[in-house]
């Protein structure tokens, strides 16, 4: 039933434990103790899970562990020191910090493909993510401090 | 998580793919097709659908392709609908696809995985239905290609071993004038009370229509009354409504009546919008 | 030196934005089971029968519980809740039976596998159901239940709780009324929606400890009831709390951590995690409360309020929690801000085939606030008076007794007037009220006022203990959990600015265990800094008394004559003559190696004064120690055409007595808003025919999204609390409280149609234009 795969997380090569009907949230989580992506939902709704595959947020609960083969996946704890977090604190983007990690990958993510985002782009990017606890205008503060210092 | 497991591959080939699902059909495994697969992680974690099989179709080259192929846009489907927005090879798509899920469950949701799906909503099947579109499907004997109109019925109707590989749109469809619409219960993200798609050709609106009824649909006989032009904008409208032969919704999302109201604002808009389009 | 009204950042902040925070549910170990709840498909039935034949076998499994196994009942007030439905179900989501197994997906998988056979009971689905002629009982064995005296059920009722206020004389009241205003409001139960859904760990070791990981807002009241209902020795309960991912009142409910202890005894104390899925956290642990409301109102042509008669029907679910505690709370502060001389309050809360409800921000406060304020729009409305004018003419002030006649000074009740009048040159009230934007659309401005008490126990107490580094450097333990609040970064500041020195000196333990941290009543009621602020403002007093006595011997003078203040302990005469506390707090060595004094240990505690319980007659007492007030406002744009509107601005100025951490505080109140305005626009369980939620996922539940914010606008009034740490008051939850009356009250303006039910949907709002609103009572 169990059955070792490789992935790449966060330019690492790691030997995993799964099942085929495990979500890439499980295998992180409970195989690699990567508890930075959480679960809010499991069913895609919220973002609290996001991570980053090549490039792209991927909302970790609603894929497969075993879609990650060979594919490039980054998490909160191979960010380090990134301008998205430095900001996330700066402007108090987040209170409980349940969502945060999920809010800041998907930032990254589009910061990467879009440095110069508009405000359009931005909304409808971090529509995908739920925040409980703020009001939403600290994480609009956050992304808009590091999109116009790009710019 | 999803509460069984499931034996999972992976095939290059859809011929590959055919056989593994034959094989895994008479061993009992009530295999699927997996493409985004987030419909069907949803649906197996709250055990919604059962399989002990597994077959994802994002590793053939068919399903990967996307662009031009003389004068038709070639989709596969595995193509995820983040990708659709963003590349606006065919404007209307793309717009209607910003509107599925959120962003990031788009980079996954893929548009094969979409219009075959369980949810009764299936939006990226609205702008394929007023374009004509062409169904590519894998089947034993090979690729074979069918008008989208014949294929779907409210649902696609594609007999397993084949599958969905691609969809193809005439370039001359993509670039007439278009508009599409949603409205949800409040917010942008959510299921639709009413979305619609439509483009004016030749031949005047065509119309699709989805979270109005249980399944998505287009109505030649809603159309016609549309482009009637012997009669006012707001009977015009009001004749579409009276077309449609299916039951509209009633449900927790919203009453029949609220969707009724909200439809009929829409009707009005459009053929307002285009009519300023086409003078 | 100065750090109290500074923005010092939370001191968890980095681990929350490198992912490296720990959560519940983020601990595991090798060999821990896992458990998972077997829930009830319907709203109301009999269990005839429970099969786990089958369950037992499948892979994995380890243990089944079921009701019959567990036959104690639980619940805060009423013990009326049965751990695992016995007999019959009361609501869809109930919990039937626990499977403990090596995995979660198998417990799931064999939770399937158990056969129940149901028999449906006639359900209880609105306050209407409730309260008919011989209506289906929810309860009928209520008379069987243990209650604390603070709580009136009312036998072969649904009626859980009662509480009646009767102050002033209505016949007076009505007498000098000359104009009259009446109105029923409705809104259903809907969520707290934290992002962390709850979740417990539970091992039992050999010798008899019990130790339970949680997320949980009352890890002290985890500790008490594994004590009372399963007779384990206090001091061998050991309650630990990480970091949670939310509460808003939800995580203050004990649930999951009986059950887990109830799992890891099923498997002879091995560690058993059981964490809720969504669907779960929503429909099997507590909800928001619903209610039904009535209001009449009196008063003069000129404006002056008369009188009120008020009626909350509490949607209190399927069992009593804090349901019957809210009622209570929603009476003893029923009119609002606002001073009425004369009122008859009657607040039920009620059984219903719903999931029970809890605490939720705001504690009864959110919820007679929306019946109040939208009541005194209509009124001025009535009296053709602008609305602020009326409410500037109304509000109460020092002098002044709530409807349970505490009295109010200065101190207790601060400056709502200055508040309103603040919020409304915020709103630019002076534009108009109502004008009309591009495309015909309508642009409408809302207010409300608002107050808040605590209603805490009456004996609720907290305390802190402070100990020292070998560098000075000082450590605090008390018992608040850190739930995003952000109390444990204030509570830094209140050490700090004591001791004049650094926040980088202060460490505060982050995590709770009880094993260690002295107790804190539950962290609830936006009461923590206020009570352990006091507490550690104590043990802060006490450690330098002890320096400060220490120091004396040294420097050879009374302990008086010296001070603290950056890391030492001076002459007040003479600052150049000091010690440093690291040479104090640890004992103080002379160079011949003599040593004296020992560790500097503050201690500090801090229990409620004068609150006292409430006479079941008239509804007299004294709920809290004192009331936050605030003013509120809301400006849409309204659109006629399709019904629906934008959020354009929200505005609150809030009197907190003194601000302790300015981005913090205006944080929380901005939070607080936006969770009003979910409230206010879109949440709200609907269910179907069977009684079944029908909204368990975020894909129908619709929470506040990235974009949809209005502008915030965030101000605060000082009117010092004078037994409140600086002058503090709390102010977790007050953000949330006016905005749904703030904003029905500017779209009822703009619809032209009274709007007094919630959420305020588009489809809500044409169909009450419509007239098809249809009263549940």
């Amino acid at each position: 039933m169990n059955r070792q795969i490789h992935l790449n997380i966060n330019g690492e090569e790691k030997s995993v434990y799964i099942r085929n009907a495990d979500t890439l949230l499980t295998a992180l989580r409970e195989q690699l103790g990567l508890t930075g992506a959480k679960p809010g939902c499991e069913n895609g709704d919220c973002g609290a899970c996001t991570v980053i595959i090549e490039g792209m947020p991927q909302k970790s609960c609603i894929m497969l562990a075993v879609e990650g083969i060979g594919k490039q996946i980054t998490t909160i704890e191979g960010l380090n020191n990134t301008p998205i977090q430095q900001a996330f604190l700066e402007k108090w983007a987040f209170q409980c910090g349940y969502c945060t990690s999920g809010f800041i990958m998907n930032c990254h993510a589009l910061m990467e493909k879009h440095p110069d985002a508009e405000d359009v782009v931005v909304e409808n990017w971090l529509q995908s993510n739920i925040c409980r606890c703020t009001s939403y205008q600290e994480i609009k503060e956050a992304i808009h401090s590091v999109l116009s210092k790009n710019s | 998580m999803i509460p069984y497991n499931f034996d999972y591959e992976k095939p290059s080939s859809f011929s590959e793919a055919i056989s593994i699902y034959e094989k895994w059909e008479v061993d009992g495994k009530n295999p699927i097709y997996y493409c985004g697969g987030t419909e069907i992680i949803t649906m197996a974690r709250m055990d919604q659908i059962q399989t002990k099989g597994v077959i994802d179709i994002k590793g053939m080259p068919e399903c990967l392709d996307f662009g031009w192929e003389k004068d038709q846009l070639v989709i596969g489907a595995a193509i995820p609908l983040a990708k659709l927005e963003e590349e606006k090879a065919f404007p209307l798509l793309s717009r209607v696809c910003n509107r599925i899920a959120d962003h990031t469950s788009r980079c996954k949701i893929t548009i094969g995985g979409n219009i075959t799906g369980k949810i009764n909503y299936r939006e990226a099947v609205l702008p394929l239905l007023v374009a004509d579109a062409t169904c590519v499907i894998a089947s034993k004997t090979g690729m074979k290609q069918i008008p989208i109109h014949d294929v779907f019925d409210g649902k696609v109707q594609i007999q397993p071993p084949e599958f969905l590989l691609q969809v193809r749109v005439e370039r001359k469809m993509t670039t007439l004038p278009y508009l599409s619409e949603k409205r949800t219960k409040i917010d942008r993200i959510g299921y639709p009370v009413v979305s619609l798609a439509a483009i004016h050709a030749e031949d005047g609106i065509r119309i699709a229509f989805s979270g109005l009824c249980t399944d998505p649909f287009r109505s030649l006989s809603v159309e016609e009354e549309l482009n009637n032009r012997s009669q006012s904008l707001e009977s015009k409208v009001q004749s579409a409504i009276e077309k449609i032969s299916v039951p509209i919704l009633d449900d927790h999302h919203a009453s029949s009546a609220y969707r009724k109201f909200i439809l009929s604002n829409l009707l009005v808009d459009i053929i307002k919008e285009f009519d300023e389009v086409s003078e | 030196m100065d750090v109290i009204g500074k923005s010092i950042p939370r001191i968890e902040a980095e681990d929350k934005v490198t992912g490296r925070a720990k959560y519940t549910a983020d601990f595991s170990s090798p060999g821990m089971l896992h458990a998972k709840l077997l829930t009830s498909p319907h709203a109301h039935a009999r269990i005839v029968k429970i099969d786990t034949t089958e369950a037992k076998k499948a892979p994995g499994v380890r243990a089944i519980v079921t009701g019959q196994d567990i036959p104690i009942r639980v619940g805060p007030h009423i013990q009326g809740r049965p751990l695992l439905a016995i007999e019959k179900v009361r609501h869809h989501g109930e919990p039937v039976a626990l499977v403990v197994a090596d995995s979660e997906y198998q417990a799931k998988a064999a939770c399937k596998m158990i056969k129940v056979e149901y028999e449906a009971i006639p359900m209880v689905l609105s306050a209407a159901d409730a309260l008919k002629v011989n209506p289906s009982l929810v309860h009928p064995n209520l008379a069987s239940y243990s209650k604390d005296n603070k709580v009136h059920p009312e036998i072969n009722t649904n009626v859980a709780n009662r509480t009646k206020i009767r102050k002033g004389s209505m016949e007076d009241g009505w007498k000098q009324s000359e104009i009259i205003v009446e109105s029923s409001f409705f809104f259903p139960q809907s969520d707290h929606a934290a992002m962390e859904t709850r979740c417990a760990t539970a091992e039992i070791f050999p010798n008899g400890v019990v130790e339970i990981l949680t997320a949980s807002q009352a890890p002290y009241d985890v500790k008490k009831l594994i004590h009372d209902h399963f007779f384990v020795p206090l001091e061998k309960v050991h309650v630990k709390v990480p970091l949670v991912g939310g509460g808003f009142g939800g995580k203050a409910a004990v649930q999951l951590e009986l059950l887990a202890y109830i799992a890891s005894r099923a498997v002879n104390g091995k560690k058993v995690k059981l964490a809720n899925s969504r669907e779960e956290d929503f429909m099997t642990s507590p909800t928001h409360i619903g209610l039904d409301a009535k209001v009449k109102m009196g008063a003069t042509k000129t404006g002056q309020i008369m009188a009120a008669e008020i009626t909350f029907y509490f949607i209190g679910g399927a069992y009593s929690d804090e349901g019957v505690d809210i009622s209570k709370a929603a009476a003893l502060n029923c009119t609002g801000p606002y001073k009425i001389d004369n009122v008859w309050c009657d607040s039920l809360c009620l059984f219903t085939n719903h999931t029970y409800a809890t605490s939720f921000r705001g504690y009864a406060h959110i919820e007679l606030t929306f019946p109040i304020e939208r009541t005194i729009d209509l009124m001025a409305q009535k009296l053709q008076m602008d609305p602020i004018d009326f409410r500037l003419k109304n509000v109460i002030r020092p002098g002044d007794t709530t409807p349970s006649c505490a009295e109010l000074t200065q101190s207790n009740i601060g400056d709502v007037f200055q508040c309103l009048n603040r919020a409304k040159a915020l709103i630019h009230w002076e534009e108009g009220q109502k004008t009309v934007v591009e495309n015909e659309r309508i642009k409408v401005k809302g207010v409300s006022c608002f107050w808040k008490t605590s209603t805490s126990s009456t004996n609720a107490s907290s305390g802190a203990v402070i100990t020292f580094n070998k560098d000075g450097s000082i450590n605090l333990s008390c018992g608040v959990v850190e739930i995003g609040q952000g109390t444990k970064t204030t509570l830094a500041q209140i050490l700090a600015q004591r001791f004049k020195m650094d926040m980088g000196k202060i460490h505060v333990m982050m995590d709770v265990n009880t094993e260690v941290n002295p107790e804190h009543w539950k962290t609830v009621a936006s009461s923590s800094t206020y009570m352990v602020g006091n507490a550690v403002l104590r043990a802060a007093e006490d450690a330098i008394q002890q320096i400060c006595r220490l120091a004396s011997s040294v420097l050879l003078c009374n302990p008086e004559d010296i001070d603290v203040a950056e890391g030492k302990a001076y002459l007040k005469s003479n600052p150049k003559k000091s010690l440093y506390l690291k040479d104090l707090v640890h004992g103080y060595q002379y160079q011949n190696g003599n040593a004296i004094g020992g560790q500097v240990i503050g201690r500090g505690s801090f229990i409620m004064r004068h609150l006292t319980h409430i006479d079941p007659s008239t509804g007299k007492g004294i709920p809290g120690p004192s009331w936050t007030v605030g003013a509120q406002a809301v400006e849409v744009i309204f659109d006629p055409k399709t019904y629906t509107y934008e959020l354009k601005k929200a505005v609150s100025v809030i009197d907190l007595g003194k601000v302790l951490n300015l981005m913090g505080a205006t944080g929380q109140v901005m939070g607080g808003m936006s969770m009003g305005l979910g409230f206010a626009t879109r949440e709200g369980f609907t269910y179907n025919g069977e009684g079944q939620v029908l909204d368990t996922q975020f894909r129908t539940y619709k929470m506040m999204r990235y974009g949809e914010q209005p502008e915030y606008v965030v101000e605060f009034i000082e009117t010092p609390q004078i037994d409140g740490p600086y002058g503090a008051r709390g102010v977790g939850e007050h953000g949330t409280i006016g905005i749904a009356p703030a904003l029905a009250n500017a779209l009822s303006l703009a619809v032209e149609v009274p709007l007094n039910k919630l959420p305020l949907t588009p489809e809500t709002i044409w169909q009450t234009k419509r007239g098809e609103s249809n009263d549940s009572l």
